[in-house]
């Protein structure tokens, strides 16, 4: 294994990390596990190739319509269905996402078909060396926004009054509530913006591999993967856990061969989950989580 | 008070249950006997959705247009009487366990005298599982025939397979290599499934009679979406031929990064992850990836290429259409059984079925051997553009083989 | 917290009819109609015995899928390599998942809540990628039984009967038990069970290994019922997926709930709309996100919300909210009754 591998790992680290980020966010402020999420990275993904069958552009230039749709209709599933299960208990909005999921995966299969679609890109195709190393365009590219991602997410939430209130209302809902937030905007808004994030990593998901019907779930277990080795609901932390799913993947499959990685990633994210239940880097504004019981 | 409610409501649940299915299962109660003009049904369960859901739809349609050339023709003679075929179709989901309750289903519910199968040996060894202890004759086509054969080390006594023979088949990529200059280097890239691990053995195994040496293998688990360092490593190795056997998502990512890396080997085989669609997953890099195929115009075969052009705008110019012929020959040996058995009776079908010998179908001679394998020659098909195009055998090739293939190709 | 012997006994009396029933079955009822009630009871038994951890112990477990491969392929490399027969297998393949689950149970069960949905799913996902490369059982080649080893129709049946038979009585007695008022407690407030001297960690130890064993039971049955197994359609996460939206359209931690959604998902569903698979998936969907948003108590919680309203004022202090209870916490009436 080279250095050169590592980086490329490392690098990949940024698609997975954007896989994610919108995970995290909803589990971080409304406290619900969305089983549908990779769904709604196939979503971006799939809308992107509606999109560039229309009109041919670069994949990313389509996230400009997938964006706002994909927002909007996450916005509106938060608002009038997961809304009013927010109050009952863990179980509740995770069943409903599991529905979801598999509304997704009917309609995805139906409209698509099963066989893998892919987006072309030229920058899903090449590579690009630097220093002497050579790594994937397509790598470099969702790395860069991950961190673009990543860091606009972190400045919204600390820096204005926006973040302030959905911080309010993730830590404390009941007192949130009686400031004047309103709390349901807040989580439909959390909701669509995550989504957003979401299509963007289908976008380049999609760019970089294949989107198929039946890739919700795997989807998903990488971003739970990412989620709990960068410690839920931090923002920075899913770009952390991004890069150690991709550099551990990289050396095991380099060291003992790819049959391993898989079972290395599971392992690691067992481990981590018992030794640190939080995570690498929780953030200190999130307050104490008892994600067993959903507060009133 | 309250115990008995429950007790006696917990009675009356479960009774209404067992009346419930009871009246849903007892429907028709005919046998299967000789002599009147009813139907034979023919039976089929179809990876039409799951992850070979892309499979399901050519074969649902070789097998529909048999049926309705067979019946368009008065049926098929049994016992000098002409009865209609009728054919059942149900989703197995590519689920194997679906594949035992749907067929058994097929036999039980349906009253299927025969079955028809689907592809792959996950799929098709449940299948012939379930014709083999219910008695029941049933005919797979697109299955390779040799791991079919050594998942039932005693024999199989109802199931029949009809397609390539691994050995054959893992020699075409060899074969179909020399006819470019190559540095006869080969770069395996398998993945953990069944026939990821059996193929790759018989390639390293075959690969030195051939002339050409093994000098980088992998092995991957289903669903790796990162092969960067591999492809880096198969670079390395000089190696000019370069062999997967992954799933087809799989294989797009695998392409994808080949082209990204500058990996450009003279003749790339996605295999099975480049049957069907490649240049739907893979983009312009599909073009000149090449994989076995089946069936060509001039292989022996009656009236395949009517099936063939028929079929070809659906299901595309390639192995999609040539699944719709293999699948329509099934029908043709199972209803040349039935005539020849002079009933529709499971034994004397199987019996029949398993002294095929030299009959003409659209797809090619078929003989069934005594270990209930009918072998199909293999070929090899390259994509060219959104059609595949025979390069080898070169006697019945339909277009010259590109190389080094254009799609992995440094541009300029 | 005393047993009402009467009430268990007529219970299980109920329970044993039922199995009388199914056991005079086989040959006075059309075969295929005998197939459709295998397949039945298969999913009432991984349902229920999923049921009794996710259920009535509130831990969404994503890895029962390990049990029932462990159940399957112990069955089968105890008849292939082994020489025993299949009755032993059934046995070895149940306890071997239950020693499974007593070990995982260290880890897993010191996470709680999500944490310990997700840890539980990783485990499963583990031991897929594992089986796919274990060449002692066949890799993904898996374990072909011979035709011969396996019980014929009437006995394969008899024997899922009394399995799935045996999941329910286990539900039914164990929420009638004090380790299962244990359970529930810990499900419903487990800093208040804690303070009341329950140990939430060993009841859920206990939960966990009783319904593995129960899960690895049904695998072996299922093993049977295949005779050619692989890794992907044994360890798969189908297994446990769809016991979870059985168990949710059915009512979950009720005793009927997974025999009810059984019933509704692979009966009224996967069958009925077998050559629609696309309606079929998005109509499983659809249902489950209906169930939990207008009947979160499931089919079951419907039918005891409508009883409870002809029964009338009389219960009304016992009966309030069943239809929330299974969600929102309170004991789970209707199944315990205290």
């Amino acid at each position: 294994m080279s250095v050169e591998a590592l980086v490329n790992g490392a690098l990949l680290g940024g698609l997975y990390a954007l896989v994610a980020l919108g995970l995290s966010l909803v589990f971080g402020i409304m406290r619900v596990v969305n089983l549908a999420h990779g769904i709604v990275v196939l979503a971006g993904a799939y809308a992107a190739i509606v999109v560039t069958r229309v009109v041919q552009v670069d994949p990313l230039l389509t996230f400009v319509v997938v964006g706002p749709v994909v927002f909007l209709v996450a916005a509106l599933t938060q608002r009038l269905l997961l809304q009013r299960l927010l109050g009952h208990s863990l179980e509740a909005p995770l069943v409903a996402t599991f529905g979801l999921l598999l509304v997704g995966q009917g309609l995805f299969t139906f409209g698509f078909g099963t066989a893998p679609l892919s987006l072309d890109a030229p920058w899903g195709r090449s590579g690009v060396t630097v220093l002497g190393l050579t790594v994937q365009a397509v790598n470099v590219v969702a790395f860069a926004l991950a961190v673009a991602v990543v860091v606009g997410t972190q400045l919204v939430l600390t820096r204005t009054r926006f973040g302030t209130a959905l911080r309010a209302s993730a830590a404390d809902p009941a007192t949130a509530g009686t400031l004047g937030i309103d709390i349901p905007l807040m989580h439909a808004l959390t909701f669509g913006a995550a989504a957003a994030i979401a299509a963007l990593a289908g976008i380049v998901y999609g760019t970089a591999f294949s989107a198929d019907p039946n890739a919700g779930l795997p989807l998903l277990v990488l971003g739970f993967t990412v989620v709990v080795m960068g410690g839920v609901g931090s923002v920075p932390g899913t770009l952390v856990g991004g890069v150690l799913v991709g550099v551990v993947s990289v050396a095991v499959g380099g060291l003992l061969g790819p049959v391993y990685s898989p079972i290395a990633v599971n392992l690691l994210l067992l481990v981590l989950l018992l030794v640190r239940p939080r995570g690498i880097a929780r953030p200190a504004w999130l307050g104490p989580l008892r994600i067993g019981k959903a507060p009133a | 008070m309250q115990t008995k409610k429950s007790a006696f409501a917990a009675l009356a649940a479960s009774t209404a249950l067992v009346l419930a299915l009871g009246a849903c299962g007892s429907g028709s109660d005919s046998g299967s006997g000789g002599g009147s003009s009813e139907p034979v049904v023919l039976g089929t369960t179809l990876p039409l959705t799951g992850p070979l859901g892309i499979f399901g739809p050519p074969i649902q349609a070789g097998y529909e247009q048999a049926v309705a050339a067979i019946n368009g023709a008065g049926g098929v003679d049994v016992g000098g009487t002409k009865r209609p075929l009728k054919l059942v179709v149900k989703d197995s989901k590519s689920d194997p366990t679906v594949v035992t309750s749907t067929a058994k289903s097929l036999i039980n519910d349906d009253k299927a005298v025969a079955l028809l199968g689907s592809v792959t040996p996950p799929l098709t060894i449940p299948f012939s599982v379930v014709a083999d202890s219910e008695q029941i004759p049933a005919i797979s086509p697109l299955t390779p025939t040799l791991a079919w054969k050594g998942a039932n080390a005693g024999g199989w006594k109802y199931a029949y397979d009809v397609f390539v023979d691994e050995t054959e088949q893992t020699l075409v990529n060899f074969k179909a290599s020399d006819l470019v200059e190559t540095n006869k280097k080969v770069a395996l890239f398998t993945d953990t499934e069944e026939d990821g691990k059996a193929m790759g053995a018989l390639w390293e195994q075959q690969a030195p009679a051939a002339g050409y040496t093994v000098v980088y293998r992998a092995e991957f688990p289903v669903g790796t979406t990162d092969f960067s360092q591999f492809v880096q490593k198969a670079k390395d190795s000089g190696a000019e031929v370069m062999i997967a056997q992954v799933i087809p998502p799989d294989a797009a990512a695998l392409w994808k990064q080949m082209k990204s890396l500058g990996y450009a080997p003279k003749t790339a085989w996605p295999e099975k992850g480049g049957t069907v669609g490649f240049p739907d997953a893979a983009g312009p890099l599909a073009e000149g990836a090449t994989v076995f195929g089946w069936w060509t115009p001039t292989n022996g075969n009656v009236g395949g290429q009517a099936v063939y052009d028929a079929n070809k705008a659906k299901f595309g110019d390639g192995l999609g259409t040539q699944a719709v012929v293999a699948s329509y020959a099934m029908v043709q040996v199972m209803a040349d059984a039935i005539t020849r058995a002079g009933s529709t009776d499971p034994d004397a079908i199987n019996k029949a079925l398993g002294a095929t010998n030299g009959l003409d179908t659209v797809w090619a001679k078929i003989t069934i051997g005594p270990d209930h394998r009918a072998v199909v020659p293999a070929t090899a098909v390259q994509w060219q553009g959104k059609n595949q195009v025979t390069v080898w055998p070169k006697e019945q090739a339909t277009g010259t083989f590109l190389a080094p293939a254009p799609g992995l190709a440094a541009q300029g | 917290m005393s047993v009402p012997t009467r009430r268990t006994l007529v219970g299980l009396a109920g329970w044993a009819a039922i199995l009388v029933v199914l056991v005079l079955l086989p040959g006075r009822v059309e075969r295929g109609t005998q197939e459709v009630l295998l397949n039945l009871l298969i999913w009432v038994g991984v349902a229920q015995a999923w049921n009794l951890i996710g259920g009535v112990g509130g831990q969404l477990s994503l890895g029962h899928s390990v049990f029932v491969g462990a159940g399957g392929y112990t069955v089968a490399m105890l008849v292939i390599k082994g020489g025993t027969g299949w009755a032993a297998g059934l046995l070895g393949g149940a306890l071997l998942a239950a020693l499974v689950a007593w070990v995982l149970s260290f880890p897993l069960l010191r996470l709680s809540g999500v944490y310990f949905t997700i840890g539980s799913s990783a485990v499963a996902l583990m031991a897929l990628a594992w089986m796919v490369t274990w060449e002692w059982t066949g890799e993904s080649r898996g374990l072909n039984i011979p035709l011969e080893a396996v019980p014929d129709r009437a006995v394969k049946f008899r024997v899922v009967a009394a399995v799935a038979v045996l999941t329910c009585v286990a539900v039914s007695l164990v929420v009638r038990s004090s380790f299962g008022l244990r359970l529930m407690a810990v499900r419903d407030d487990e800093g208040a069970a804690a303070a009341l001297g329950v140990s939430a960690v060993g009841v859920k130890r206990w939960a966990l290994v009783l319904s593995a064993f129960l899960t690895g039971l049904v695998g072996g049955t299922v093993a049977l019922n295949q005779v050619s197994i692989e890794p992907n359609s044994m360890f798969g996460l189908k297994w446990v997926v769809t016991a979870l939206v059985m168990v949710v359209i059915g009512g979950m931690g009720t005793v009927w709930g997974p025999v009810v959604g059984a019933f509704v998902v692979y009966y009224l569903l996967d069958r009925s709309l077998e050559d629609q698979p696309v309606v079929q998936a998005l109509l499983s969907g659809v249902l489950v996100i209906a169930v939990i948003v207008a009947a979160p108590g499931g089919v079951v919680g419907l039918v005891e919300a409508a009883a409870a309203r002809v029964a009338g004022r009389r219960t009304r202090s016992r009966a309030a909210g069943p239809t929330a209870a299974k969600i929102t916490s309170p004991a789970g009436e209707g199944v315990t009754h205290g």
